[in-house]
């Protein structure tokens, strides 16, 4: 019965002996590339080669006796081991792609040592806190009452509104810094700003963060039209 | 032995043409069955193949996305370092378990070598402690996915260095992890029917070859993931 079996087959088959001695250089391989590690066997790139012939090897071993491979026609073999030899090319172009995309991290991190350091708990960049105050201030419908094109609205203008002086109802002069502006977000009626009514609503329901944006957005508004700050 | 189709079985050449290039030419070249194997090893084979270059991506892009981290890559020996009585013996049960599942590549190989000799309680039992060797794998993996999600490592983040390390290990091993749970799924079944003797009315264990040839291959994916991602 085993005979015709083996008939059947290209090659005759191996012996329960091969099996057991390859599945024996199998498990030496595995341990030599153990060791190797364990000992650190400098330098790095030698280590690295003889980590990816030692797993060649035990793959082709695997192949050819595990799998079988080498008892079946070349029509197969080839079939099975040329297209795997395209994997080659990927691996040179991933590689390649890989440290030319490290090159320009690199480059990047060189010139902006900040915006890449990672940090415990990123706070957001200027930008993003100006662009975050704008939507708030869309959304609030703040954009309603200030302009910020330098329009006379219901309110004042945000247009080069920080920093600059303000003239009260009742004549005193006080400067739009961001205590000022705070202040007049969450309780609008504490300065009255002269020859505008006091109808503001207080926006004390926002959160500290989102005050912190808007005034950053008002700020903004003035950093654009005097450059000097 | 029941009576087949003879179709598939090879053909003897003529004593010249017995070179490899002569048959492969010869095969190819004649309008019939190409590889003159049954149609499910073929088709295996075909799987296999597909399944090597899904495999050979998830490795090359692990490379590449290596490649192109700044910062430093864990050190595979600390993080996957077991402690036994005080001593920190790096990357030991990541050896165990290749060792385990290398051996049973071993032991499928002698189900399928048993099985073409037609020997129903050894190809059965050999089918058995494959599976067995694959729960054993699989177990381990899973203590080891265990350890290192409690110590904080995330697919994006890790506490040991570069964050491409975590979506690269837990798709790779991952991936193949689930290969494995498919091959035990599959050897128990098949040892299960070798034992019960359904091979031997059949006449062929040609299930226990298929069997062998998938094993073989999360086996030999495993060749290539243990040294390119944990000894490098």
């Amino acid at each position: 019965m085993s005979q015709s079996k083996e008939k059947e087959r290209g090659e005759p088959l191996p012996s329960i002996g091969t099996y057991l001695r390859v599945w024996g250089a199998i498990a030496v391989l595995i341990t030599l590339s153990y060791v190797i590690f364990l000992l650190e066997l400098e330098p790095l790139w030698l280590r690295r080669f003889l980590f990816t012939a030692i797993a060649l090897t035990q793959a082709i071993l695997a192949v050819s006796y595990f799998m079988q491979l080498r008892m079946e026609r070349p029509s197969l073999v080839y079939a099975v081991v040329l297209p795997l030899l395209l994997l080659m090319a990927l691996i040179v172009f991933a590689l390649g792609e890989g440290s030319y995309v490290f090159g320009v991290r690199e480059a990047q991190q060189l010139t902006t040592p900040l915006a890449e350091k990672p940090s415990e708990r990123p706070s957001p960049k200027p930008q993003d806190l100006v662009e975050l105050g704008k939507q708030l201030a869309q959304a609030n419908g703040c954009l309603a009452c200030h302009s910020t094109t330098g329009e006379r609205l219901v309110g004042p203008t945000w247009k080069g509104l920080y920093g600059s002086p303000r003239e009260l109802q009742d004549g005193t002069l006080v400067t739009a810094d961001e205590g000022y502006l705070h202040e007049s977000i969450v309780s609008p009626n504490a300065k009255i700003v002269k020859g505008f009514p006091a109808v503001m609503p207080p926006f004390a329901h926002l959160s500290e963060e989102q005050i912190q944006a808007i005034i950053a957005f008002i700020k903004s508004l003035s950093q654009e039209s005097s450059k000097g700050e | 032995m029941p009576s087949q189709p003879q179709e598939w079985v090879t053909a003897p050449l003529p004593e010249k043409q017995r070179t490899s290039l002569r048959q492969l030419l010869t095969d190819w070249a004649s309008d019939r069955q190409a590889f003159r194997v049954r149609w499910s090893k073929a088709m295996m084979w075909i799987f296999i193949l597909g399944d090597a270059f899904v495999f050979g991506s998830l490795l090359t892009s692990y490379g590449a996305a290596r490649a192109a981290a700044t910062a430093p890559w864990p050190n595979a020996g600390e993080v996957f370092a077991l402690r036994i009585g005080g001593a920190q013996i790096p990357l030991l049960l990541v050896a165990i378990m290749t060792l385990i599942l290398l051996s049973s590549g071993g032991t499928m190989a002698l189900a399928v070598a048993y099985g073409f000799r037609h020997d129903r309680k050894r190809a059965a039992l050999f089918t058995a402690l494959t599976a067995l060797c694959g729960v054993l794998f699989v177990g381990l993996q899973a203590f080891e996915w265990t350890n290192l999600i409690h110590e904080g490592a995330r697919p994006w983040t890790n506490p040991w260095g570069a964050p491409q390390f975590g979506a690269s290990f837990f798709l790779l091993t991952g991936f193949h992890g689930l290969h494995v749970s498919v091959g035990v799924l599959i050897l128990t079944i098949v040892a299960a029917r070798a034992a019960r003797g359904l091979y031997d009315q059949k006449g062929d264990y040609l299930a226990v070859e298929l069997a062998g040839l998938y094993w073989g291959f999360v086996d030999l994916v495993w060749v290539f993931l243990f040294p390119f991602f944990y000894l490098f």
